[in-house]
């Protein structure tokens, strides 16, 4: 922002000039390195860690674990709040690293209000608990410091929507309760990769004793503009989601995005329900996020629910980290404040299918050719070699002319080929609108495989499984001696950072 | 397509419509300063690699919709993101409230499709916040028409309390990665109003239109409003005091909750059928005629 009074008081302007017309100034930018143009919108660099971080796990831990609902009334007498042990927000984090996650959301605040850390915007926290245990804990300051400890990511998840506020639906919860809340949280850590901001809002709630309904326009009335730019200040790298508008919800709460999605979109025009997708024409980089449940009841802990199989996990997987999404999986800590055995158990054996499934690129034993290859500049260059090279600031690209390419990966041996991964160079946008996967059991004769799959979009990464199935999706695999990305269609040359097959 | 209900041609009247906050005609020194703007944080025009070219200049597009002597130009540069504009510092602040404003404004370019207008300002009760932070973006949600005049009416709505500082004119909000060469935009006419386009209409009515005729206009966001026969309604004019039918078109995720229609006979508000259309009644076809669409997001 702060270049804007630089350029303004550069270019002041008498009040009409006498020229008739303005002249065109010439504009060159040099380009040693020869790289290509961004494709507008592009990410910012918060958006881009963010995106790095991939697969993260969301706890749902709060007075809703111990009165057994979902949506607390906001009128629950804080001590309720009674955990049966030391919550211990370590041993969360520990289960979802051992998943392969990069880090975690602890929910703080739900919809009822009650605060897990002791703010000082309302008596409904911790400190009212009904227990040791409870009044011991501060799940920000505890969360945020096992992340640290387990060199993690970690993230608050706060009810905008605040039931038990005496002041909800005025300008006083906004500005003393809420965004008071979000600068408590801040403070907690510089270096938050996300804060998330539940779309629920208003309705009915206890609302301090008032019992009623309430509604508020949510695009006006938490001032999101402002928040932003206040909790950047404070934790430059954390991305605001939801509601805070640099991340969507993927527009579902099952764990899929569309085969087809965009990180653009028209934020501001188009509807929630298309966060699937995004928008090709999207005027912002607005990457999705797919939060979902890890077990069959509801976001919180309750008796007798059973956390999902495995398979169905890796499936989920696939469906969003596998489609250009991130995937926030919710593991609800039970009333001891700690995971069951049951979803530490299922969650380590996700890992395990993580690492065998997806441990062993082949692309790295491959010998990598393109049909095309940008010319390249004095320190950088675009060969075919990028895409398995494993650094991520280099990639694959094509002279700007050239929106079609066919990238080919051949091997000495024949291999067993199950999935492909590929992954855009973002930085400079998103590009890839069309692409096919071809295979070739004798070294001359192609097969197209995963012809049932929507290969469509790229993005930050796009897992195929060759079988064309996610269910079922490992399958006997492919018996291949070579293998090729063929790009039909692309927004401008196609620059591909990461080319895997496994 | 039933009548729901009339207002009284004198809740809105012309004066009312012309009574902008904040103006800026380019045609005397009604702003603080022009300049260059870009949202895109890397933009050389931030870092400072290049400078930008905008300059108010003599108004050589003089025309009937836009006979006013003074405009805005600016160099839009490939280098530039799909934010790139032109900032104009207002002389007149206004404030973003949670009722809706309109920022009307013309503009006239060689590239066809969306316009944006983002608002920089900040909270009256921050004193240490910069002024230019982004407050509000408002995009046509349709293609803005190539080489001629077009007015906008863009709603814009916050948190109360923010002051809006200056504007920045987005005149071609698409990735300019293709370009092999800039070119110049124009802009005038800027206006800041409680009712959309109330400019439009100041501007229409000075025009005046053939007896017998009146002049159909629309401004939407999220959808569309044609005649039902399918024609874009840009200064399209029609038999005075005849039914009109326009229809409808939502954009996807969004459905129309009706049509506000504004003119020398008052306003009316009309319903939808549900395959879009809406018969406007022969005594709302007075004079210029302003058609709104009202498109909801579906929930």
């Amino acid at each position: 922002m702060k270049s804007f009074i630089l350029i303004l008081s550069l270019t002041l302007v008498a009040p009409v000039v006498a020229d008739a017309q303005l002249k065109l100034r010439e504009q060159n930018l040099p380009n040693p390195d020869n790289e290509p143009a961004p494709v507008h919108p592009v990410p910012h660099p918060r958006q881009l860690k963010w995106q790095e971080t991939e697969f993260y796990a969301f706890f749902h831990y709060g007075m809703n674990t111990y009165t057994g609902r979902e949506w607390g009334y906001g009128n629950e007498d804080p001590r309720l709040f009674a955990p049966t042990a030391q919550p211990d927000p370590r041993q969360w984090l520990e289960v979802a690293a051992r998943a392969g996650m990069r880090g975690g959301i602890a929910v703080v605040k739900h919809h009822d209000g009650f605060c897990l850390w002791p703010t000082g915007t309302t008596e409904h926290n911790i400190t009212a608990s009904g227990n040791e245990y409870g009044r011991a804990v501060n799940i920000p300051a505890d969360f945020a410091a096992a992340a640290g400890d387990l060199g993690m990511k970690y993230g608050f998840y706060v009810s905008p929507w605040d039931r038990n506020s005496e002041y909800y639906g005025s300008d006083r919860y906004v500005r003393e309760v809420f965004l008071r809340q979000c600068a408590e949280l801040a403070e907690y850590g510089d270096d938050q990769f996300e804060m998330w901001f539940d779309g629920a809002n208003g309705g009915n709630g206890f609302y301090g004793g008032r019992n009623d309904v309430v509604s508020v326009d949510r695009n006006t009335y938490y001032d999101i503009p402002n928040l932003r730019d206040s909790i950047h200040r404070v934790c430059p790298d954390c991305v605001m989601w939801g509601l805070g508008g640099e991340s969507r919800w993927i527009g579902n709460e099952a764990g899929w995005a569309g085969q087809s999605n965009w990180s653009t979109e028209n934020r501001g025009c188009a509807p929630e329900g298309n966060g699937m997708y995004g928008s090709e024409d999207g005027w912002i980089w607005f990457p999705g996020e797919s939060d979902a449940k890890a077990t069959d009841r509801g976001w919180f802990y309750h008796d007798g629910e059973r956390v999902l199989s495995p398979e169905r996990l890796f499936r989920m997987y696939l469906e969003t980290v596998g489609r250009n999404s991130t995937l926030i999986l919710n593991l609800p800590p039970d009333r001891s404040g700690r995971l069951p055995e049951a979803t530490a158990d299922s969650l380590a054996a996700l890992g395990d299918l993580l690492k065998s499934r997806f441990g062993n690129d082949l692309a790295l034993k491959a010998r990598v050719c393109a049909d095309s290859e940008r010319k390249p500049g004095r320190h950088r260059n675009y060969k075919a070699g990028n895409v398995t090279d494993g650094s991520k600031d280099t990639y694959w690209a094509t002279d700007d002319s050239i929106e079609k390419a066919v990238l080919t990966l051949s091997w000495r041996q024949t291999q067993k080929v199950h999935y492909v991964e590929l992954m855009e160079y973002i930085p400079k946008g998103q590009r890839v609108k069309k692409f096919r996967i071809e295979v070739s059991a004798d070294g001359r004769t192609w097969e197209r495989v995963a012809e049932n799959v929507e290969t469509s979009t790229i993005g930050y990464k796009r897992i195929i499984p060759l079988n064309g199935s996610t269910s079922d999706s490992y399958g006997k695999g492919y018996d291949v001696r070579k293998l090729r990305v063929v790009i039909v269609d692309s927004k401008a040359c196609p620059l591909i950072s990461k080319l895997s097959v496994y | 397509m039933d009548l729901r209900y009339i207002i009284a041609s004198v809740l809105v009247s012309v004066p009312a419509l012309l009574s902008a906050q904040t103006s800026v005609s380019f045609d005397v020194e009604d702003f603080t300063g022009i300049g260059v703007y870009d949202s895109w944080e890397e933009s050389p025009f931030r870092t400072g690699v290049l400078a930008g070219n905008a300059a108010v200049i003599s108004n050589f597009l003089c025309d009937e919709i836009n006979p006013s002597s003074g405009i805005l130009a600016v160099q839009r540069s490939r280098y530039g993101s799909n934010t790139f504009g032109v900032c104009v510092g207002l002389k007149e602040t206004f404030e973003l409230t949670p009722q809706v404003k309109y920022v009307n404004l013309m503009v006239h370019r060689p590239y066809g499709g969306r316009v944006m207008v983002i608002g920089l300002g900040k909270r009256r009760d921050r004193k240490t916040q910069p002024e230019t932070t982004e407050q509000f973006w408002a995009m046509s949600r349709t293609d803005i028409p190539a080489d001629s005049w077009q007015w906008l009416s863009l709603p814009v709505k916050g948190n109360g309390g923010i002051d809006i500082y200056s504007l920045v004119v987005v005149p071609d909000c698409e990735s300019p990665h293709g370009y092999a060469e800039d070119a110049v935009c124009y802009i005038d006419n800027i206006s800041v109003t409680d009712v959309p386009m109330g400019e439009v209409m100041k501007k229409a009515a000075a025009l005046g239109h053939a007896p017998g005729q009146c002049v159909v206009n629309t401004a939407n966001r999220n959808g569309e409003v044609l005649s039902s026969d399918g024609v874009t309604l840009d200064n399209h004019q029609v038999p005075e005091g005849t039914p009109f039918e326009v229809r409808a078109v939502p954009a996807p995720g969004f459905f129309c909750s009706g049509v506000v229609v504004r003119s020398a006979g008052g306003q009316v508000c009309l319903d939808v059928r549900e395959d879009g259309i809406c018969l406007i009644p022969a005594e709302a076809m007075k004079g210029n005629v302003f058609v709104e669409g009202v498109f909801v997001e579906e929930r």
